[in-house]
């Protein structure tokens, strides 16, 4: 990868990108200088569903027009709260095992208190804003798409 | 020869049913409603997931995308659609 160039935030295929490559392009920024803290989020597969049910895998679906773009507004949006100087958010799709990576969110603040308001913030909106959908698959054979 | 041909684009269980990502659709009038039949009559388990308890209209829980953007409003089965539209139709996200 060309370290130069500035990593696009979106949706990626399972293991195309990273979280190293991230945190490199992050730390490429320009206003690199003006950040105290780089915090990460990583959301990966559970072996247990919310109802408690045994998840054997996990497939990501997404319309990528439309998630790529809504990951693009949360960063930008974000970008413009004070003392935030990055967001990168990168979602993968595909089929995952159990603890397979499925997300990774990077913020870089100037202090550590806005940049942990902002991942909570990042993650809150992409769970519920971008069009990415998963569907878990239990261990006897039953499927279910989480909405 | 076509009346009017329009492409759906399927996610999540809408790609598990007809198991295909695209399909395209010949319609004779123009508008969503008659897409949303085609539907039905051609995959069964799309009922539950396109229309509302009653079977009268579509349910709240489906989000219409023509073109990339949000199709609003009362009467979203009236909508208008032009030939060579892409369709959407989403049920809510949920990120990983």
């Amino acid at each position: 990868m060309n370290e130069t160039k500035e990593l696009r935030s979106g949706i990626y295929n399972k293991g195309e990108i990273t979280l190293d490559e991230i945190i490199k392009s992050v730390k490429n920024n320009p206003k690199i200088k003006k950040v105290g803290s780089i915090h990460v989020f990583t959301g990966i597969v559970r072996e247990s569903s919310k109802e408690g049910k045994q998840v054997k895998s996990m497939k990501i679906d997404s319309f990528d027009d439309l998630a790529n773009k809504t990951i693009e507004d949360i960063c930008e949006s974000l970008k413009k709260k004070n003392g935030i100087i990055d967001v990168k958010i990168v979602h993968f799709k595909g089929d995952f095992s159990l603890s397979d990576d499925l997300v990774y969110v990077v913020v870089a603040s100037a202090h550590r208190e806005e940049g942990f308001d902002a991942i909570k913030n990042a993650v809150d909106l992409y769970k519920k804003e971008i069009a990415v959908w998963k569907r878990e698959d239990f261990i006897d054979g039953t499927t279910k798409w989480i909405h | 020869m076509y009346n009017l041909l329009v492409e759906v684009l399927y996610f999540a269980e809408f790609k598990d049913i007809t198991k295909k990502d695209t399909e395209k659709f010949d319609l004779s009038s123009k508008n969503l409603k008659e897409l949303i039949d085609l539907l039905i009559k051609k995959y069964d388990p799309m009922q539950e997931l396109l229309l509302d308890k009653k079977n009268e209209s579509l349910s709240n829980n489906i989000s219409v995308i023509v073109n990339n953007k949000s199709i609003h409003g009362q009467d979203v089965l009236s909508t208008s659609l032009n030939e060579g539209d892409k369709i959407a139709l989403l049920l809510p996200v949920s990120g990983g």
